[in-house]
């Protein structure tokens, strides 16, 4: 993993594994760093009308209501998203932290479903917004945390997503090896969806073909 | 190095502005926070002092700034509008982008040496409109709209002879730019008027089982199956029920991209290329914006195209590509 990503397995792993309170507790003293690391972000959410948006990683056990405007933001973890809400927003856990970060492009996730919002758009679109104007670094945010010893935990951080991201890659390559023999004949569907894709790319190709022979056509004519 | 054809890129933030200048961008364009520009969505654009540190950083770095103040001025109320030519001008912008014949005028009379480009706004696709511009405002460059199909910019740049700029990438408009009223009947709200199609505050979506579902307002504009790639609710890439049929009416929901076309583009006499998308992200702005950067200084050098010119096309909308109008005997 790259110095100044995002260690997603390990956060997602502790994640899963801290109770509620605590949970919510280390979301409040990240949320103080955050707010003075980024007071103009802090302003902007301010300013806007109350609202409350559930977040949902899709790979955690925990959901999350983020609430903002006028009072100091929160975030708390909660075991379901059935109270009132403006606006849910859901997917994978290193997605929702690729946006909050800037590094991702919404639209580009939302197109291919890999982020589903539903409800207020205007409140989430405000938000991503106002998270476009910062960035947000977030594990150097959770770093700052642990004070002096914040360089020591850091490599120990990005030692142990090293050692984690190498052990899923065993464990798929196992599950691949186990499966390989056991899998199904495709779906009737799924071979359909993939000769419209085959179809789509073949047509693409003929556009292609079609401008670069108008390119030729028009080169012989100016020479 | 020479430029093969100019790059102008999209800048929704200050972070994107910087973003799209260190990608490459040969100019940025960008607008106020308010109706006066056509990207008018919540939490976008700059304020007066954002936009002044945005200019001091690109031009430090060799990059033109173009204000967008493109939308229609309103009746009775002209003041936003001045005030975004006078701060423009005041800010050290290299040309505004303008539409409105009133906001044109007091443009041309009120600061000459400001450069106007016309933006795709005011629709100009006849050599008769961009000489009406030019004879009457002494606009530099047309952006041209998205309706022309190549061999028609030819013809319009071989007759007006003036700097045309074209749409390369992004999101696309099927109708004719400045003229469509779609979404103002469904929201009362309109890109020609306030600087929004589809605003945001009428937008939602639902899970509905495992289809997803756009509306804007009470209007359903489509429902996406389990595997379908989504789009935004814009009422001309809506599927609609056709004698009971579900049919995208318009346009199918699709992205621009132009790649293959730029040396056509280029022997049709075209200046510039826009890249779309100052509501979209600062990544987005670096990915396309470095991708586009690659491309046109490898064709410069005679060199093939990079590899990550294939890697745009999952940034388009709806998950597809389109040459849009610029090919048309394909279609």
């Amino acid at each position: 993993m790259a110095e100044g990503e995002f260690p997603v397995l390990l956060v997602s792993n502790a994640l899963a594994l801290l109770p509620a309170p605590i949970l919510e507790r280390a979301i409040g003293l990240l949320l103080a760093v955050l707010a003075r690391k980024h007071p103009r972000l802090f302003r902007t959410l301010a300013a806007h009308p109350p609202c409350a948006i559930g977040i949902e990683p899709i790979d955690l056990p925990h959901r999350f209501v983020l609430r903002y405007g006028g009072a100091l933001p929160s975030l708390i973890p909660t075991g379901t998203l059935d109270q009132p809400l403006n606006a849910r927003v859901k997917g994978k856990l290193e997605t929702l932290i690729g946006l909050l970060e800037g590094r991702l492009d919404s639209d580009t996730l939302f197109f291919s479903r890999e982020i589903v919002i539903t409800g207020d758009t205007e409140t989430v679109l405000s938000l991503r917004n106002a998270l476009e104007r910062d960035s947000v670094d977030l594990f150097a945010i959770a770093m700052a945390l642990f004070g002096p010893a914040n360089g020591l935990v850091r490599r120990a951080a990005l030692t142990l997503e090293r050692h984690l991201m190498m052990t899923r890659q065993h464990l798929i390559a196992w599950h691949e090896a186990l499966h390989a023999s056991r899998r199904e004949e495709a779906s009737l569907a799924a071979r359909c969806a993939r000769l419209e894709a085959q179809l789509q790319e073949a047509n693409a190709r003929l556009a292609k073909l079609e401008a670069r022979l108008r390119q030729r056509h028009l080169a012989r004519e100016t020479s | 190095m020479k430029t093969y054809l100019e790059l102008v890129c999209p800048a929704g933030t200050p972070a994107a502005l910087r973003a799209a200048v260190d990608a490459g961008a040969d100019a940025v364009y960008c607008g106020f926070q308010d109706c006066t520009n056509a990207r008018n969505y919540p939490g976008l654009n700059f304020n007066r002092e954002e936009l002044q540190s945005g200019i001091a950083y690109a031009h430090a770095r060799g990059c033109r700034v173009f204000v967008a103040v493109n939308t229609f001025a309103r009746a009775g109320d002209f003041g936003p509008w001045q005030r975004a030519i006078d701060d423009a001008a005041a800010l050290g912008a290299d040309a505004v982008i303008v539409a409105d014949l009133g906001v044109l005028d007091y443009a041309a009379s009120t600061y000459p040496q400001l450069r106007l480009h016309l933006s795709v706004q005011a629709a100009a696709a006849s050599a008769l409109a961009i000489r009406f511009y030019r004879e009457t405002f002494g606009i530099s460059r047309v952006i041209l709209p998205r309706v022309l199909a190549v061999e028609e910019i030819a013809a319009l740049i071989g007759e007006t002879n003036i700097e045309a700029e074209v749409f390369a990438f992004g999101s696309l408009g099927t109708m004719v730019e400045g003229r469509c009223y779609l979404s103002s009947y469904m929201t009362g709200r309109s890109p020609s008027m306030d600087g929004v199609c589809a605003p945001a505050e009428h937008v939602s979506y639902q899970e509905e089982g495992n289809c997803l579902v756009s509306r804007l307002g009470e209007v359903m504009i489509n429902r996406f199956g389990p595997d379908e790639p989504a789009a935004y609710p814009t009422p001309c890439k809506g599927r609609y029920l056709v004698q009971g049929r579900p049919l995208y009416l318009f346009e199918e929901p699709m992205g621009l991209n132009v790649i293959p076309l730029l040396a056509e583009l280029k022997a049709a006499g075209v200046t510039a290329l826009k890249i779309e998308g100052r509501q979209r992200s600062r990544a987005y702005v670096s990915k396309v914006v470095g991708t586009f950067r690659a491309i046109l200084d490898s064709i410069a050098q005679g060199k093939p195209l990079p590899a990550e010119a294939a890697e745009l096309a999952v940034m388009a909308e709806g998950g597809r590509e389109t040459f849009g109008a610029y090919v048309r005997g394909w279609r």
